[in-house]
């Protein structure tokens, strides 16, 4: 029942479709000239390479652009220098006797310290 | 396939894409000539080629689908670029609509203007199956969807275009 309403559902749409396909019975322009016109026009679009050649200059000037924006000015580097060569007043508060020996790196086999012995060596005469 | 070998194949089928690029759009005859001058222009500059893996009309159907789709785009840009505010509404009544060339009937007027109420997609597989005579596979490809999805809009859309026409006052 319901297949059979649903087909005479698609049988109405159809006749109606094909009503809308007789009233739409207009001019159709000749394939002849639109093909020739489409001919025409094929050497006229530009090229792919041209199109990359293009974007790439867009992307080159972006990029000047965007770099000359965020360059640091002359005052931001007399900030930065001043920055770096500040110390802290109480650094040298800091600084304990033997603090080289923290600094330094020692090399393998080599005491930090040296002791000398009072004894005389073994085949000393 | 040879570029001679398929102009004659698109110059047998020339009609069938000319109706189809008129639906596609929205039945302005003109910038369907234009749609259809691109869609040509595409394959001669191998932008679009046929592969042979589905029947030419519905590989065409679905380039002209595409470019008709691409010039809408570029012509609303346009419009949106060139049209003052307040100018738009002339532009809009100038664009021959789809009643203008169905006035004659009042039939036909209910069934235009159903269609126009009908979203895409729907519209799109109600005609491809109803006026051009494509299977749902056919149209699914056309569409650039899946056979289920392109099942759905068909099923949707015949179910929309009958409570539209049932609420136009379309008669047997």
């Amino acid at each position: 029942m319901d297949r059979m309403k649903r087909e005479a559902n698609d049988d109405q749409l159809r006749r109606i479709f094909a009503e809308l396909r007789q009233g739409d019975q207009g001019p159709v322009p000749p394939f002849e000239r639109v093909w020739a016109t489409a001919a025409a026009r094929t050497g006229r679009r530009p090229s792919r390479v041209r199109w990359a050649v293009a974007t790439a200059c867009a992307a080159a000037v972006v990029v000047v652009a965007v770099i000359l924006l965020h360059r640091p000015s002359g005052s931001d580097f007399a900030a930065a220098t001043q920055l770096v060569a500040w110390r802290s007043p109480t650094a040298a508060l800091l600084r304990v006797p033997g603090d080289d020996i923290l600094r330094a790196v020692p090399s393998i086999g080599a005491a930090l310290m040296r002791f000398e012995t009072l004894q005389p060596a073994a085949d000393t005469p | 396939m040879d570029t001679d070998a398929l102009r004659d194949q698109l110059a047998a089928c020339h009609e069938d894409a000319f109706a189809w690029a008129v639906h596609c759009c929205r039945r302005d005859r003109r910038d369907a000539e234009e749609v259809l001058q691109t869609v040509y222009l595409k394959i001669l500059d191998g932008r679009a080629r046929f592969d042979g893996r589905s029947a030419l009309l519905t590989w065409l159907f679905a380039v002209i689908r595409r470019t008709a789709a691409d010039h809408r785009r570029r012509r609303l840009l346009r419009d949106w670029w060139h049209v003052a505010p307040g100018e738009g509404e002339a532009v809009a009544s100038s664009n021959p609509g789809p009643d203008r060339e169905l006035h004659d009937s009042e039939q036909r007027d209910a069934l235009s203007g159903a269609l126009t109420r009908l979203p895409e997609r729907q519209r799109q597989v109600l005609l491809l199956v109803f006026y051009h005579g494509c299977t749902v596979e056919q149209a699914a490809a056309v569409m650039g969807v899946g056979v289920g999805s392109a099942r759905r809009h068909y099923a949707r859309g015949k179910e929309r275009m009958r409570a539209l026409l049932e609420e136009l006052g379309w008669t047997e």
